[in-house]
């Protein structure tokens, strides 16, 4: 049996076991390590432009582990200080792994970031030392550069497969430590969540809860509304998250109308439950289309295009409002179109696309006679 | 037997209207605006009027502005003895203390923007913050320099005063407050929608109660919180409700409710001597 490496510490002792890494299985010593007996791995390729950058300045050579150490800290995609953060105050999550002569092989912004922590704190701060002796795991002394490679490629080229909860998670934890008392500023500190955030979390929250409980209303054909969509309370819960960033649209574009406009509010519902929107800009777009009386009819049609006919509708009005030039631009060259149209041309056109410009160009001949006619 | 909305079910209606927010100066401006438009309306159904004349030289101005006052502390009012009152000055939360209701709406609604609007050539509208007018006062406005009336869009605007309030059920749970120590002429069988038609009907105009009683009608499919709302025993809201301890610690009110007795105590012609405290 090898024996561990110097740089382990032996209190506690180092533990033998079998840890899988990119499919293959290899024997590692778990235990504790200083930090200061470790180098930061100096080819990085994380850091590969800045450390281009720093090179061409210096000269050609290799760098040290306090430049790298720098150019670690100074590089905002590199997020060291979020990292530190992290590590005050939960500590090293998951421990580091080292090969046999000490070259780090994962864990390099960990590693740095540790560091960075230890910069930061006073030397007389009691928790350093759960920081200057951190948990890692050592490859076994008979480890071959191939499964140094499969550790390198397991831990940083591997997508991780770890998943955030859902949004709908997040914020039911949010508005369970809300309904125990906490204020935002508790909350804001609990869940390291800006107070805005926090906020907003708590308005959408407001949204869901009145969708879920319209939802679960029985379907009432003597009410003006019809009642609500008659769903069990898990379906409706399940429709809410699954809707969830099109509520938080709703909270950040049209929070006040939901509040006021009551009949706003069921259709809004209804539209969700139908599944009408497709996209965040259908959302956002919503409640000017309910007050515009030609995009609430398009999104009132059955269709799966409903919602972004409607929205088609109120950007088109918006353009034409805002911006005159535009339409001159877009008349110049429908009717330079209508110039090079051959009688030809014309005649190959099905006849109901020939009705409708006859339509059209009459509709135009009666809005500019009363326009003028008005000056 | 008699029945009345329970205090139960009041205390559970009324705390529904609190705001989302729990501090600040919105909730307050939001409550006072609400409950002076809701008197001056039951002024207007009591005097069958569509504009009040609120001239304080004149009898009638001083009479419409009299009825304002009592129809204002008949809604916020909760408890007043000789020493004690318990009062609404902020939807969901009561307060103990301060100046009477009839005080509070003299000293600042019949006061500040009345004789603003008197005084202005343009036309005056209340309130402006949120910019949900309900209220057009003043000369221009009106036609009569004391003149007051209800602003056109004042139904599409009444909601907006109230987006501030977290629950779904505001008119609802509006009227049940203001109706909490009314007989109700119901069974108790009948709907709490049943109960509150007639009695809004009676206490305020005709268009108000045709959009209040469409608003409860449709918040119904959100009140699943009016289960048995009624009672044989009618008992004061006071008596249940918990005051606002941070309000009520403050510094201003305490010295508000000091000045309250003293000029109680000058009144009743009772002597007294303040002490001071020694260094």
């Amino acid at each position: 049996m090898s024996t561990y490496p110097q740089f382990i510490s032996d209190k506690p002792m180092p533990q033998i076991k079998q840890r899988l890494y990119n499919g293959r299985k290899l024997i590692v010593w778990e235990g504790k390590v200083k930090i200061d007996s470790i180098n930061g791995w100096v080819e990085n390729p994380r850091i590969e432009l800045a450390k281009k950058k720093l090179l061409s300045k210096v000269g050609n050579r290799e760098l040290t582990q306090e430049e790298i150490f720098d150019l670690m800290k100074n590089d905002p995609d590199v997020k060291l200080k979020d990292l530190r953060d992290d590590l005050l105050k939960n500590g090293l999550r998951e421990p580091l792994t080292l090969s046999y002569d000490g070259k780090l092989l994962d864990g390099n912004r960990r590693f740095f970031a540790i560091k960075y922590a230890l910069e930061t704190m006073e030397k007389s701060n009691p928790n350093r030392q759960d920081l200057e002796i951190v948990d890692a795991y050592v490859l076994s002394q008979d480890a071959t550069a191939e499964d140094e490679q499969n550790v390198l490629v397991e831990e940083n080229f591997s997508a991780s497969l770890k998943l955030e909860w859902p949004d709908y998670v997040k914020a039911t934890k949010i508005i369970d430590a809300a309904s125990e008392g906490l204020d935002i500023e508790a909350l804001s500190t609990k869940f390291d969540w800006p107070k805005s955030k926090i906020r907003e979390t708590i308005r959408i929250n407001e949204i869901i809860q009145e969708y879920i409980t319209y939802a679960t209303s029985p379907v009432d054909p003597e009410d003006d509304m019809g009642g609500g969509f008659g769903m069990s309370e898990n379906d409706a819960e399940t429709s809410a998250a699954k809707n969830y960033q099109y509520f938080n649209e709703a909270q950040k574009s049209f929070f006040d109308p939901l509040k006021s406009d009551f009949d706003f509010k069921i259709q809004f519902f209804k539209w969700i439950h139908e599944g009408k929107f497709s996209s965040f800009p259908e959302v956002r777009v919503a409640y000017n289309a309910w007050r515009h009386p030609e995009a609430k009819a398009a999104l009132m049609q059955p269709e799966p295009t409903a919602a972004k006919a409607a929205k088609a509708i109120l950007d088109y009005n918006t353009r034409v409002v805002r911006s005159g030039e535009e339409a001159i631009g877009r008349i110049d060259t429908f009717v330079k179109f209508l110039h090079d149209l051959t009688a030809t041309d014309l005649k190959a056109l099905p006849a109901a696309s020939r009705e409708k410009l006859s339509q059209a160009l009459n509709l135009v001949i009666k809005m500019s006679s009363a326009a003028s006619d008005n000056k | 037997m008699p029945l009345y909305f329970s205090s139960e079910q009041v205390l559970r209606s009324f705390e529904r209207l609190a705001s989302r927010k729990s501090n600040g100066k919105t909730p307050l401006e939001r409550t006072s605006a609400l409950m002076y438009f809701f008197a001056f309306d039951a002024t207007l159904r009591k005097t069958g009027k569509t504009l009040l004349d609120l001239n304080p030289k004149t009898n009638d101005g001083k009479e419409n502005r009299k009825s304002i006052e009592l129809e204002f502390a008949r809604l916020v009012l909760l408890e007043k003895t000789s020493d004690f009152i318990m009062q609404v000055a902020e939807l969901g939360k009561a307060t103990t203390g301060g100046k009477s209701p009839e005080k509070r709406i003299s000293s600042n609604f019949l006061t500040v923007p009345l004789k603003k609007a008197s005084e202005q050539s343009k036309a005056y509208t209340y309130p402006n913050r949120p910019s949900a007018p309900l209220i057009k006062m003043g000369l221009t406005a009106t036609g009569c320099n004391w003149g007051m009336t209800k602003y056109e869009s004042w139904s599409d605007n009444l909601p907006k005063l109230l987006t501030e309030i977290k629950e779904p059920t505001v008119f609802t749970d509006l009227a049940i407050f203001i109706m909490r120590d009314n007989v109700l002429n119901v069974s108790s069988q009948d709907s709490y929608m049943d109960a509150l038609a007639p009695l809004i009907k009676q206490r305020f105009t005709e268009d108000l109660c045709t959009f209040w009683v469409e608003r409860i009608k449709k918040e119904h499919v959100f009140a699943k919180h009016i289960n048995a709302p009624y009672s044989v025993r009618h008992e004061k809201l006071s008596k249940k409700i918990n005051t606002i301890g941070k309000d009520n610690n403050s510094i201003d009110k305490y010295l508000e409710h000091i000045e309250y007795l003293q000029n109680l105590l000058s009144e009743n012609s009772i002597e007294y001597t303040i002490l001071k405290q020694e260094k």
